[in-house]
């Protein structure tokens, strides 16, 4: 079993938290996010050639006036940004968030474009969005409220890291 | 010119020295791969497992190499030689087996030990009382009393990605999910470094100790991996001690494997020996220990005894009273046909009973026996004990007063004096009691009260008397098989029965002055001829009549007539029969 530390990023209220309550399997309560910023969860996923057991750093959304914790990326092997297709500002702080992550560590980006179930509310338009998406691994619109997106997500996630080995 | 020389200067130098080197080399490299040729086995040999050894370091590809062949070779043993191969390998089984058993007895033996002092001690209640009253589980409460220490459990953490690369724990099982606990320790040890930084030219503060009242975290902290302790009760140094030199011994052993980890942290299943060393306990009081006695135990043990033997004594009292029970089998009129313990001390008895007989309950009264615990299930039958037979003739005798019974064996004769109606109404009573086989001479001792006044001397009373036992005499039939006129044995003790009814008649009816005559009817069914059926019919009648002679009745008062066929749609095989009929008339 390989074992894969993926970080969870984005702005405040994008639903990062949302996104990963139904896909895991965690013990711990929310509540450890607002007192050390971070709460782990895990979860287990048979690709064919191995099982890949990733534990999910799910970090307290950041926002341009708060600071960032590098060292919850120490060790990882991938980071998921998740910004909120209803928001055209949660996208810009992606991208902040993005530049700051590339000062620290040099591994793959996925981008979560999320709460695909609404309709799409921000002002961008779909080359700035291409090519915001291409400085991402991989782009996956996702919903935490259908379920749509996340599984592809994680399992095309966990494809690039096992091959990449 | 020159060139041209100089050009064939070149092709002769060339040609010399392919001469040459097949002079010394024989053609195409002969002489040389000859001579490794001859030498090969001795140059190989010379070499052989240190080039073994060295591409084994360098690439691991003698391993995969050898393994199959092996793997063949092993296969082949065992499939051609496998009486060789249980040899070799017995001795090894053998001690597998009994070291794999003796460590389970060993377990189970301290486990059941454990069990019993923890549960059945005084202490163990008020432990229980005390874990239930704080929440833990009892487990969790007897480490805390019992131990001065514990190390629960041990996490190896891969110190860059915080994942989980090796855990033991004490216990049989995880308590806690051990990846999330690596990684939120992980987190937690960021949080803090980070969040207490206070100068930073002292590099990263560390988490060494999370402490709560009784359970402690010990981190230890390497370049590549953290060892984590989770012990119970207050650790003592020698804890931090052991857990920095298995820190140290994994970090020299798998140095490797740490920087080159990539998630799969099935490199680090064989340091469960390093961190099974960390795995320490001390015991709060061992003096206390010697002195314990499981009181509580040896209570209930004891009460268990005490119990077993109650319950063997009531047993046996039970099989006593049993025994005694199976005595009412001697009694005569009744029959013991079913006697068991039923459940643990109760018994159940099925008895046959002759009515004359001893009732059930008073006979154990005479015997002194309890009642309480018996079911008794009785079924009533006609005794032919001679003792019972006894009873019912005395019982008889009892309404005939003035009449004695003289018993000699078994056979009884009357003396008294009775009126001839009582006489008469005595030896129906007589005749009814089963088994007694009531002959008339044993009435011959008794003198017959000729008073006249006697109402029961009225003639109209004893011709009455006569009718009615002479309607019993008539009810007696003799049948035949078809075309038959033997008879069995059946029918003459039916013919013996008719003769002492009819010989006992003979002198009250000829105290009324009347001759007693018995008519004998044979019959057939209407099978055959009406001729055949007349003859066979009074061939019956015939042998029936000689049979009645032969048994005493004088030939003079017998009639035998052949009916011939009896004609009656509902007769049947009832036709084929005897039949009798008295006549009496005055004698005068």
């Amino acid at each position: 079993m390989i074992q894969k530390k993926i970080c969870l990023l984005g702005a405040t209220g994008v639903g990062k938290t949302s996104l990963v309550k139904k896909y895991v399997e965690g013990i711990f309560s929310e509540k450890y996010l607002t007192s050390i910023g971070v709460k782990v969860d895990k979860k287990e996923l048979e690709l064919a050639s191995t099982k890949v057991q990733f534990m999910l750093w799910d970090i307290e959304g950041i926002d341009r006036y708060c600071g960032f914790q590098p060292k919850y990326l120490r060790g990882a092997s991938a980071y998921i940004l998740v910004a909120d297709q209803t928001r055209s500002q949660s996208l810009i702080e992606g991208y902040e968030i993005q530049q700051m992550v590339k000062d620290v560590a040099d591994i793959p980006g996925i981008l979560a474009i999320n709460k695909s179930d609404l309709a799409a509310s921000w002002h961008w338009n779909d080359s700035e969005i291409a090519q915001i998406k291409s400085s991402f691994a991989m782009s996956f619109n996702t919903s935490a409220k259908t379920g749509e997106g996340v599984e592809p997500m994680f399992t095309e996630l966990a494809k690039l890291l096992v091959e990449s080995l | 010119m020159s060139q041209s020389s100089e050009h064939n200067t070149t092709t002769d130098d060339e040609q010399q020295m392919r001469a040459l080197r097949e002079l010394v080399l024989g053609e195409s490299g002969q002489v040389v791969k000859q001579l490794l040729q001859e030498n090969a086995r001795q140059v190989v040999s010379e070499v052989f497992s240190e080039a073994l050894f060295d591409r084994e370091k360098k690439d691991g590809s003698v391993n995969k190499v050898i393994l199959p062949l092996v793997e063949k070779s092993v296969e082949r043993s065992v499939a051609n030689h496998s009486e060789q191969m249980v040899g070799y390998l017995y001795p090894l089984v053998g001690s597998l087996v009994r070291k794999s058993v003796t460590a389970f007895i060993t377990d189970l033996m301290e486990k059941t030990n454990s069990l019993i002092e923890n549960s059945l001690t005084i202490k163990g209640l008020k432990w229980r009382f005390k874990a239930w009253q704080s929440g833990v589980s009892f487990s969790q409460y007897v480490a805390t009393q019992t131990f001065a220490f514990r190390v629960e459990q041990v996490f190896l953490i891969h110190r860059e990605t915080g994942l989980l690369l090796n855990t033991i724990s004490a216990g049989l099982q995880n308590s806690a999910d051990a990846d999330l606990v690596s990684s939120m320790l992980t987190a937690i040890n960021d949080f803090v470094s980070d969040s207490f930084n206070v100068s930073a030219e002292k590099g990263e503060q560390q988490l060494d100790v999370v402490k709560t009242e009784d359970f402690t975290l010990l981190l230890k902290q390497g370049p590549k991996a953290v060892l984590v302790a989770a012990i119970s009760g207050n650790a003592p140094q020698k804890v931090a001690d052991q857990l920095q030199l298995s820190l140290e011994e994994i970090h020299k052993l798998y140095a490797q494997e740490l920087k080159q980890f990539n998630g799969d942290a099935s490199a680090f299943i064989n340091s469960e020996q390093q961190l099974r060393d960390c795995l320490l306990a001390e015991l709060k009081t061992t003096e206390n220990k010697s002195q314990k006695r499981p009181w509580m135990a040896w209570g209930i043990v004891l009460a268990v005894i005490i119990v077993i033997c109650y319950l063997g004594f009531v047993r046996w009292q039970a099989n006593q009273y049993l025994g005694k029970l199976r005595l009412i089998d001697d009694e005569p009129g009744i029959v013991l046909t079913f006697a068991q313990l039923s459940g643990f001390a109760s018994l159940q008895l099925k008895v046959l009973r002759d009515p004359q007989a001893v009732s059930i309950e008073s006979w154990l009264n005479q015997q002194q026996l309890d009642k309480a615990d018996i079911d008794v299930k009785e079924r009533a039958y006609v005794s032919l004990d001679s003792a019972i037979i006894k009873q019912k003739v005395q019982s008889i005798l009892g309404n005939f007063v003035g009449i004695q019974a003289e018993w000699q064996d078994k056979l009884p004769t009357f003396n008294g004096e009775l009126s001839n109606l009582n006489k008469l109404r005595l030896q129906t009573e007589l005749n009814k009691v089963p088994g007694l086989d009531f002959k008339t001479q044993w009435l011959d001792g008794i003198n017959i009260a000729g008073s006249e006044s006697n109402a029961a001397d009225d003639p109209a009373i004893i011709r009455a008397i006569l009718d009615l036992n002479i309607a019993k005499l008539e009810h007696i039939t003799i049948k035949f098989e078809q075309g038959e006129s033997t008879l069995s044995e059946q029918d003459i003790n039916s013919l013996i029965v008719l003769r002492d009814e009819f010989v006992n008649l003979l002198p009250i009816a000829e105290q009324q002055d009347l001759s007693l005559g018995l008519i004998i009817m044979g019959a057939s069914d209407a099978t055959g001829s009406s001729a055949f059926n007349k003859a066979l019919s009074q061939k019956r009648a015939d042998v029936v009549k000689n049979k009645l002679e032969e048994l005493g009745i004088d030939k003079n008062r017998l009639n035998a007539i052949g009916l011939g066929i009896i004609e009656l749609k509902t007769s049947g095989d009832g036709a084929r029969k005897v039949l009798f009929n008295v006549v009496y008339f005055d004698a005068t």
